[in-house]
This record gives C-alpha cells, structure tokens and sequence, in this order.
C-alpha cells in the first residue's frame, strides 16, 4: 500500500540515545561529513545541527540525544537506504552509541479512496470505531472522526492516527507539518513541494499517519529494524485500507472465512471461492 | 479538525427562500428588488416548494423582482462513488451472510418465519440502498448486486422462507452472499449463476407479484 503511493507519503527515521556532548559530539558531525558531504549545513539552537539535500528531498538531524533522517515522499527514504543507514551507522559510532534508547520510524501517508470524504467517514463507523446509533446518544450527530491508537504488533509499539481528510484539509494538514523547508531549497517557491500538495490534494484521502519503535536495540540492528519497520507500517497501511473497504483479507472477512472454513469450503485467503458454480443446466 | 466535506446523507432536502437583500430594494437603482431561493440536492431528495410572501412598499415599489434560483448540489455529490458503493455491499453482504448462517438455530422451531425477518429486511435495505445511489450516479454500477440480492430477497416470498429450514438452501445462499462480500466487481455471469443455483435447490428467485381481479374491481370502485 505505501510503496504504490511513494509520492504522497513522508518518512522519518529516528534513533535515541542517552546524552553525549563534546568532542564526541562534534566527531560525529566531522563523520557525517566525511561519509555524506552535506549541499547545505544549519547549525540550529543549542548543540543541534542539521544536514540537508535539498535535491534529494531529504535531511539529517543530529542531536546530542537522536539521529534523525526525514524524507519527502517515500522513494529518497528507501531508494538511498543503505545511505542513510550508513551515515547515521558512522554518527553513532563517533558518538561511542552501542545500546538505542528508542529507534523509530513513522509515516505520513495520504492515501487516496477513490471515494469522497463524506463516504469514507461512513465506513469508518464499524471498520474502526462503533457505529452511529450506538455514538449518538454519547457524542451526538459525528460528523469527523480521527482514530488514535496506542499498539503493540509483531513486535512493535506503534501509535496511530487515522481519519479522512478532504483535499483543503490535507493540503492544510501537509504544509503544517514541520522541517518542510530542510528539504526544499525554498519552501515558497519550490516546485516539487507545490506539486506534492497539489497531488495529495488533488481529492479526497485517507490519512494514515503510525510511528513505530522499539526499545533497547543494539545499534548494530539498525538496517534489519529499518526494513522489518517499513515493511510492518506497509502492511498495517494495507489492512487499515482494507479493513475500511470491508475487504475480505480483514475485518468482516475474517468472519466470512471463519464460516467458509467451519463448512470446508475453503482453505482460507487466496483460495478460489469453490461452490458458486453451475451444477446444472436451468429448465 | 473541522469537518468540510459534505454532510451525512440524512440532511434534509427542500428548498429556503432568503429575501435578506430583498425587504427594501436598492434605494440607488430604485426599482430592483432581489429574492434568492435555494434549493439544497441530497442523495435522497424528495418533492417540496418554497413560498416566500415579500413585503412591497407601497409608496416606493419596485420596478422589477429578480428571481436568484440556486440549485446546491454538493450534497447530492455524497454516497455514490462506485468504491463507497462496493464497500458497502461487501460489508452488509457479509452481515447478512451471517445472519442467515444464525437461521440455523431455529430452523426447527414453528416461529421460524420470525427468524427470517431479519435476513429478509437486511436484504431489503441493502437493495434500497444501492439502488438509490444507482439511480443518480453518472454511470450504472452494482446492477449486477443488486439482481443477485433481488433473487435472494424473494426466495423468502410467497412462503420462500419455509426452505430456510434447510441446511443446504442456507449454505448455498451464505455462500452467495460471501462471495457478494468478498468479490471487487459482480458481474452479469454471476448473476445467472446465483439464479441457477437457488433453481437447483427448487427456490423461486424471481417472485413476481400475483395480480388479483377482486383487488383490482375494488379499487376500480373506489376510483369511481
């Protein structure tokens, strides 16, 4: 689900660590020179700085407690991986980090329904919240619903927000979204900033927006936590689209296929749908 | 955040009349008197009027009375994207499925028919509801759906319900409308196909409503 829409999502990687000041500090910065020359360097408040391609569309933040990478639109997280991978690999060995606090990715995604707002909030009373009638006597008439969860799956602690949002909301919803301009080289005037609005608010989306992490993991895990991470925000990404459809793979079709495979019809997803065949000819 | 999409499909339709620019006239052109009526399009329109009684001056009445008509359609726009629309019929499919699965506890008790109230009206609704949004929608979708779920509601008619009793007939339709749950797209073939299938079990999918001659002299009587 998000590797179709790479284009309308952002990524932010993450990693935490206990403090570190001085030279260590400073011999990180010196090593992510030396493994990424920066094309534009902000030196911000306090001991924080800021490395930036702007014609990648993407920045490296460098503090004495994290590591962070952000992307706009998915393809410059994953298509320079083992890039980011490696700079941030040579800052936390300057940094003499073994053991992450927290190591995080999260997702922006704006993904499109094909359907008009007004609709998709309909469906998400029974795919993710409890329906109208049972909401309105506690909340009255709810006319926009944002979900936020606080999970943990297949080894991740992730927090959610899902909701609808209409072209102006989500146009609004992007350019509030902070350290836009560290990855442009002017956020007024660049193109590919306008065009990234314009495509997300081009109709009426679905907003998906989870920061998954895990605790106390080895610094040397670093790649397998970024593609295990992606991959689970992908998927959850997928299930939450389909749970709103009312796709078979989730939600009201697990029911179905509970019933199928109680009579033996069928072996589960992605097995053919047996019985519903000519068995003779029509009188 | 604030909600700017279209209202729920349960806004009521119908028209209002505002004559804010309208009481007075416009002293500077002195003659011109403005009413503006709107009329608001939901999904479920239905029949209504506007009347709006405009106080003249006497003293200084207007030449003219311009008319503004607007006609607002956003919310005519709601609830009938092909997506909703499918999304909908696997969801209320799959509901119904289930409820015609749960017949099977009372498959032997001689209240049955009180049991397939509910299947029957689930079926009923789900109709209602895809056929209204096809009926404005710019291109046809669903039609396929609907025939299927058509077929199934009258298998309950004219004493239909009393094959529910049946495991089979239950597990043919449960399996018809899971697959009206789980498929993207329900095409013509599928159609045939679920009406061949309920032949097969000697259900009659295609009830038509029988004309009655003593119904038909009474209400000749009336109307004379």
């Amino acid at each position: 689900m998000l590797r179709e829409n790479q284009d309308r999502i952002c990524a932010y990687f993450a990693v935490d660590f206990d403090l570190r000041v001085g030279t260590k500090l400073s011999a990180a910065l010196d090593a992510v020179c030396q493994a990424r020359a920066p094309a534009r360097f902000l030196a911000g408040n306090g001991l924080a700085c800021d490395f930036q391609w702007p014609d990648d569309r993407q920045h490296l933040y460098v503090s004495p407690t994290r590591v962070a990478v952000e992307t706009l639109g998915l393809a410059p997280w994953l298509e320079h991986l083992d890039l980011h991978l490696d700079v941030i690999s040579a800052a936390l060995r300057a940094l003499d980090v073994t053991v992450l606090n927290r190591i995080g990715f999260k997702v922006i995604a704006f993904l499109p329904l094909e359907m008009q707002q007004a609709e998709a909030i309909d469906l998400m009373f029974g795919a993710f919240l409890a329906g109208r009638e049972l909401l309105a006597p506690i909340l009255g008439t709810v006319v926009d619903p944002l979900v936020h969860v606080e999970a943990e799956q297949a080894g991740f602690k992730y927090n959610l927000d899902l909701t609808t949002v209409n072209a102006e909301q989500a146009s609004q919803w992007f350019l509030r979204l902070p350290n836009l301009d560290k990855m442009v080289k002017d956020k007024t005037l660049d193109p590919g900033l306008r065009d990234f609005r314009d495509r997300i608010a081009k109709e009426d989306s679905f907003l998906f927006d989870v920061d998954a992490w895990q605790n106390k993991i080895a610094a040397s895990d670093l790649k397998q936590f970024a593609t295990s991470a992606f991959d689970f925000a992908d998927e959850l990404a997928g299930r939450c689209v389909r749970q709103l459809h009312a796709h078979p793979d989730s939600g009201f079709g697990r029911l179905v296929d509970a019933m199928l495979e109680e009579r033996g019809l069928s072996g589960g997803h992605g097995v053919e749908f047996p019985p519903f065949q000519r068995s003779k000819p029509r009188s | 955040m604030a909600y700017q999409g279209y209202s729920s499909g349960t806004a009521d339709s119908g028209s209002t009349a505002d004559s804010n620019q309208a009481s007075v006239g416009d002293l500077a052109r002195g003659t011109t008197e403005t009413v503006e009526v709107f009329h608001e399009w939901t999904p479920q329109p239905t029949n209504s009027s506007v009347e709006r009684v405009i106080d003249i001056d006497r003293f200084n009445p207007p030449d003219n009375v311009r008319l503004v008509s607007h006609v607002v359609a956003d919310f005519g726009k709601g609830f009938r994207s092909p997506e909703y629309l499918i999304s909908i019929r696997r969801r209320e499919a799959a509901k119904i499925a289930e409820s015609v699965r749960g017949l099977a506890e009372w498959s032997e008790s001689t209240q049955f028919q009180v049991w397939t109230q509910q299947p029957f009206e689930q079926l009923r609704l789900l109709i209602q509801r895809l056929s209204e949004a096809e009926q404005s929608a710019e291109c046809p979708h669903e039609g396929n759906s609907c025939e299927i779920l058509r077929q199934l509601r009258d298998t309950f008619l004219n004493l239909g319900w009393r094959h529910y009793r049946r495991r089979e007939v239950r597990d043919c339709v449960t399996a018809i409308l899971v697959y009206l749950a789980r498929v993207y797209e329900v095409s013509s073939n599928d159609a045939e196909l679920a009406m061949d299938q309920l032949f097969d079990l000697d259900m009659d999918p295609a009830v038509i409503p029988q004309l009655s001659c003593v119904q038909d002299d009474r209400e000749a009587d009336v109307s004379s």
